[in-house]
């Protein structure tokens, strides 16, 4: 079991600036109950949003992006 | 695909914005001395097209995120750093890279800063709103059917059977394949990350939208601007004209109110220009350094990897090391794909380096501050 330990309480929060410049945020989910993916990426940054955005892009295969809800 | 809060909250909102096609320290042969000849060609395509790839997936998706192409400059000051620019330079043109040399007199007009000897330009580096990009992403993301869950924090996974959970505090993910893009926090997700980055704490400022005046010299292309010194100057304008700027945090200014203060006697110092300027926003970050210096896509086993943080110049690379990874793992034939597979750096003894980074550049800017304290008392007295 690989058990998250929080790194870096002290870090500030995001560019004042680049949040009054940037489109806002769309609203989305947060993980409730049971799910399954095929992939997880664990990080919205430039690095896990890359890699999601050209997942989904590979034509057919996004099908399997598409999470199953199992409840 | 699971953010502890939301798109673009950490490295990635709190960075500069600055895309640039070269890495921070190494050159080309370095990198192929290195990793030898098929790795090495890897990793310099991997940088040498990432400004290009990220500014054109920015066009094609129409991401809202006021992307600036025009060129990125790597200066020096005159000195022994002039000649390690130009071999450089060349270096990158060797391995067919559009990558240019640029003497005093361009440099000088380019920057408006009458500072440097000469300069590296990249002309397919710039700058984007780095939270806009991330924002946009996630929205594109959801469009394409992803499924992105937001302030659902990852707090432990396990390989259950020929799976992986993942726990969050109020679900649980099951998956067959996980990639850790945590950033910095990836240390905190897999013991074999924990003592792979050393953190350099970062304050970035942003000014009042500057005059016509001062833009029509400062960086008149409205190119994006960092040297190559140690005690590293930043600069470039977002949109509506604010100079964004940066300074490693340093001992003496490791308030917000001194680093204000810092950052406006440097500008000064940089150009008569910016003598007044006034800062009006200013927020600090943690960039993750390797020893390596380099990006890092790391095979943990069982269908787990990691995207490692590497610089604190990830944005226009991570983008384009994210494509690579997204066909790697959809091929998931280490044959079929031209990714490199690395280990990730082991920094040791941890406790004493991870200070390494902030006191290194601290040091160095101590010693400029004390040459150039002399050098205006020898020149007044
Ligand atoms: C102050 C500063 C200025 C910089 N300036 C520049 C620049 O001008 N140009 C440039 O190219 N680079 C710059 N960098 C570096 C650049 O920001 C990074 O290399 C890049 O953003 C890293 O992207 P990432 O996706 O790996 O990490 P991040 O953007 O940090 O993303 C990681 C994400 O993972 C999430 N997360 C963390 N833990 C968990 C968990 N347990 N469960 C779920 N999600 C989790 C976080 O909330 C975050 O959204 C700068 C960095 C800093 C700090």
């Amino acid at each position: 079991m690989h058990v998250a330990k929080n790194m870096d309480p002290e870090d500030s929060g995001v560019s004042p600036l680049w949040k009054s410049t940037a489109p806002p945020l769309a609203t989305f989910d947060t993980l409730k109950g049971e799910q399954e993916a095929d992939i997880a990426i664990v990080g919205a940054g430039i690095a896990g949003l890359s890699v999601a955005t050209i997942s989904a892009s590979q034509g057919s295969k996004s099908a399997c992006w598409r999470l199953r809800n199992r409840e | 695909m699971l953010e502890a809060e939301e798109p673009g909250i950490n490295a990635t909102g709190k960075s500069g914005g600055v895309i640039a096609s070269l890495p921070a320290r190494v050159s080309p042969f370095e990198i192929i001395n290195k990793y030898g000849e098929d790795l090495g060609r890897q990793l310099l395509s991997l940088y040498g097209n990432s400004g290009k790839y990220t500014f054109s997936l920015i066009q094609e998706l129409g991401l809202d995120c006021s992307p600036q192409d025009s060129g990125f400059l790597a200066p020096a000051r005159p000195g022994k750093e002039l000649e390690s620019l130009k071999s450089k330079s060349a270096e990158w043109q060797s391995f067919g890279f559009d990558i240019q040399y640029l003497d005093k007199k361009s440099i000088t007009r380019l920057s408006g800063l009458d500072l440097y000897g000469g300069a590296i330009l990249d002309p397919n580096g710039g700058g984007v709103n780095p939270l806009a990009f991330a924002r946009e992403l996630a929205r594109v993301c959801a469009e394409k059917g992803v499924k992105l869950y937001t302030r659902s924090r990852v707090t432990g996974f396990s390989r259950v059977g020929e799976s992986w959970r993942l726990k969050t505090s109020d679900g649980q993910l099951k998956a067959k394949k996980v990639i850790l893009c945590a950033g910095g926090d990836n240390r905190g997700l897999h013991g074999d990350l924990e003592k792979s980055v050393m953190p350099l704490n970062v304050f970035q400022f942003s000014t009042e939208p500057l005059s016509e005046r001062i833009r029509e010299t400062l960086l008149p292309d409205d190119h994006s601007l960092t040297d190559v010194h140690t005690d590293i100057f930043t600069m470039r304008f977002d949109r509506d004209g604010r100079l964004i700027t940066a300074c490693p945090a340093f001992l003496s200014s490791n308030t917000k109110d001194r680093a204000i203060y810092a950052v406006t006697q440097r500008l000064k110092r940089i150009s008569p220009l910016l003598n007044s300027v006034r800062i009006e926003d200013i927020w600090q970050g943690t960039a993750w350094l390797g020893t390596s210096l380099l990006p890092k896509f790391c095979d943990h086993s069982e269908g787990l990897y990691s995207i490692q943080a590497c610089n604190g110049r990830g944005l226009a690379v991570n983008t384009l090391l994210g494509r690579e990874v997204a066909q790697f793992i959809q091929s998931s034939a280490y044959e079929n794909s031209s990714l490199l597979v690395s280990q990730p750096d082991f920094i040791h003894p941890y406790g004493l380096m991870r200070h390494a980074p902030n006191l290194f550049i601290s040091a160095v800017r101590c010693r400029n501050l004390v040459i150039e304290k002399l050098k205006t008392r020898i020149r007044g007295s």
